[in-house]
């Protein structure tokens, strides 16, 4: 029993959360094992980017709760989250590279203002978590205004492993990326979890992108896990919302606004 | 039973309506009022306790201070000539000329120079403000700060709000000091006062209150000015339109609060 616990990183306990009279997640509960790359799909507007920001600290649940290594989140203290949370590497959708910074201080931001380590440093660091990502160092220099989308969402993965968490996020990662770029990305993701073996937790509505990631695949719809399993029983599953999904049709019992006035 | 009174007693359907919308409209400014309070207060929090940005403060102690410096000299320059002139207009009628140097030292040190100032570092600094936060809202990067380990409010806000309060002071200062040479120019070119006279009669005039008065407005207003341009920025939903909407609001509203605060600083300070 014990064992099985501490092979879990990170669980969701019958999580709720509403803005407003719009229930977003109405009860998620969800594992995921040590070293696991588990990949949440579902439609837009299911509450996936929610059930995210719930676990980082940047929405609090209406109910339920998170764990991190079989530690409650609200039950600890704001420094104790942040400690729990510092371990956490997140590649947002657009990237989200500071505008203000270059490239190698935005890969480095952690260290240089809350690690104080020296710019020489941290710029050698940067450099070489660039080679990680596939880009050279000439790019350390560069505003991300000056970037391609997709090295941005390269230096956005640079700057999620910089300090070697051991738990990602990554948030639509191939989302506005041509199909061999978006590979590339799906590529750099599964290399870069494996050479830090971290736990990671991936959304997407891009089947290809998720085959590729997971080892386990989740389906959210209506605030709800509704399925889980492996990527191969994905390809064998009955449930009829995964199906539809998967296969991309617009006719079955996912609900689409404005369906019926077609 | 409801429909049935609202159908027989004619006005009274409008009448609740009217209170319906008065209701949603008192709550809602109560809301904006508490959500700023605390806002205003989290922030007084993080300015007390470490660490401090340094880097960030210095950058902002340069935007707010030194890039104002030409717009406040401008404006205070030319108020201090208005100043003089006018008196001079006016007070030629009554034969008192002599109290110009008085009058332009007296309205630029205690209003003229804080509250033009004010309203100007308002226009420049706190839309600027409102622009940058709002859009770094709306591209996540404020989200990703948090993952980052770095609080967002020490991180963006506090050096903003610790630069408004040391710098307004500073630029009032200096435009103190522009708009008395306004009314000098003025008084020496055009209207004839001997130059000694009029330094020597300005000299005597000056009390230390009338500065002080004028600073502690600078500092008040340069709170009000960061704070409402970091709170609108940092609300910001919804995209361009969002941070377009959250900027004019910097604007607005911390121009208004700028003069509803200059009146309740001269009362504190004047009222007799």
């Amino acid at each position: 029993m014990a064992e099985t616990k501490e092979q879990i990183k990170l669980k969701l306990v019958n999580v709720h959360k509403a803005f407003g009279s719009k229930k977003v997640l109405s009860g998620v509960d969800l594992e995921i094992k040590k070293g696991e790359s588990l990949v949440i799909i579902g439609g837009s507007g299911t509450g996936k980017s929610v059930t995210l920001k719930c676990i980082l600290g940047l929405l609090n649940p209406d109910k339920g709760y998170v764990e991190i290594d079989g530690k409650r989140l609200d039950k600890l203290s704001k420094k104790e989250q942040e400690k729990v949370r510092s371990q956490i590497g997140m590649l947002f959708q657009s990237g989200a590279l500071f505008d203000s910074l270059n490239v190698w201080e935005n890969i480095s931001f952690q260290l240089l203002q809350n690690k104080k380590t020296d710019s020489e440093k941290a710029k050698k660091l940067a450099i070489k978590k660039l080679a990680q990502v596939g880009l050279p160092k000439q790019v350390a220099d560069v505003y991300p205004a000056d970037l391609s989308g997709g090295m941005k969402k390269r230096v956005g993965l640079a700057r999620a492993i910089a300090n070697n968490p051991n738990i990602i996020f990554f948030d639509e990662p191939t989302t506005g990326l041509d199909p061999i770029m978006s590979d590339v990305i799906n590529d750099l993701i599964v290399s870069c979890v494996k050479t830090l073996g971290a736990t990671a937790l991936t959304i997407t509505h891009d089947m290809a992108s998720a085959r590729k990631i997971a080892d386990r695949i989740a389906m959210l719809y209506e605030g709800e896990i509704i399925w889980v399993g492996t990527v191969k029983e994905l390809d064998k599953t009955k449930n009829p919302y995964v199906r539809q999904f998967v296969a991309g049709s617009s006719k079955g019992p996912i609900f689409v606004e404005g369906k019926e006035a077609e | 039973m409801r429909k049935k009174s609202e159908t027989n007693i004619p006005f009274i359907t409008p009448f609740i309506e009217f209170l319906n919308k008065l209701g949603r409209v008192v709550l809602a400014f109560f809301k904006s009022a508490g959500s700023l309070g605390l806002f205003a207060v989290e922030t007084i929090y993080h300015c007390l306790t470490p660490p401090l940005y340094f880097k960030a403060l210095l950058r902002q102690i340069i935007e707010i201070g030194f890039y104002s410096l030409p717009v406040v000299a401008l404006t205070t320059l030319f108020s201090g000539m208005v100043i003089a002139l006018q008196t001079y207009s006016g007070f030629s009628q009554f034969s008192a000329e002599g109290a110009v140097s008085l009058v332009v030292l007296v309205a630029v040190t205690r209003e003229l120079a804080p509250v033009m100032a004010g309203l100007m570092v308002a226009g420049r600094i706190g839309a600027a403000m409102a622009a940058e936060i709002g859009t770094m809202r709306v591209t996540e990067q404020i989200d990703a700060l948090s993952t980052l380990s770095t609080n967002p409010i020490k991180y963006l806000i506090v050096p903003r709000v610790i630069a408004g309060v040391i710098m307004l002071p500073v630029l009032v200062l200096i435009g103190d000091i522009i708009g008395i040479c306004g009314g000098y120019m003025i008084g020496v070119s055009k209207l004839d006062f001997n130059a000694t006279t009029y330094l020597v009669s300005t000299w005597e005039y000056l009390k230390p209150m009338d500065v002080i008065s004028g600073l502690t407005k600078a500092s008040v207003f340069g709170f009000i000015i960061t704070l409402l341009g970091c709170y609108n920025g940092f609300n910001s939903k919804g995209g361009a339109q969002g941070v377009g909407q959250a900027t004019t609001n910097a604007v607005v509203s911390s121009s208004i609060l700028i003069l509803i605060f200059n009146y309740i600083l001269t009362e504190v300070f004047f009222a007799v």
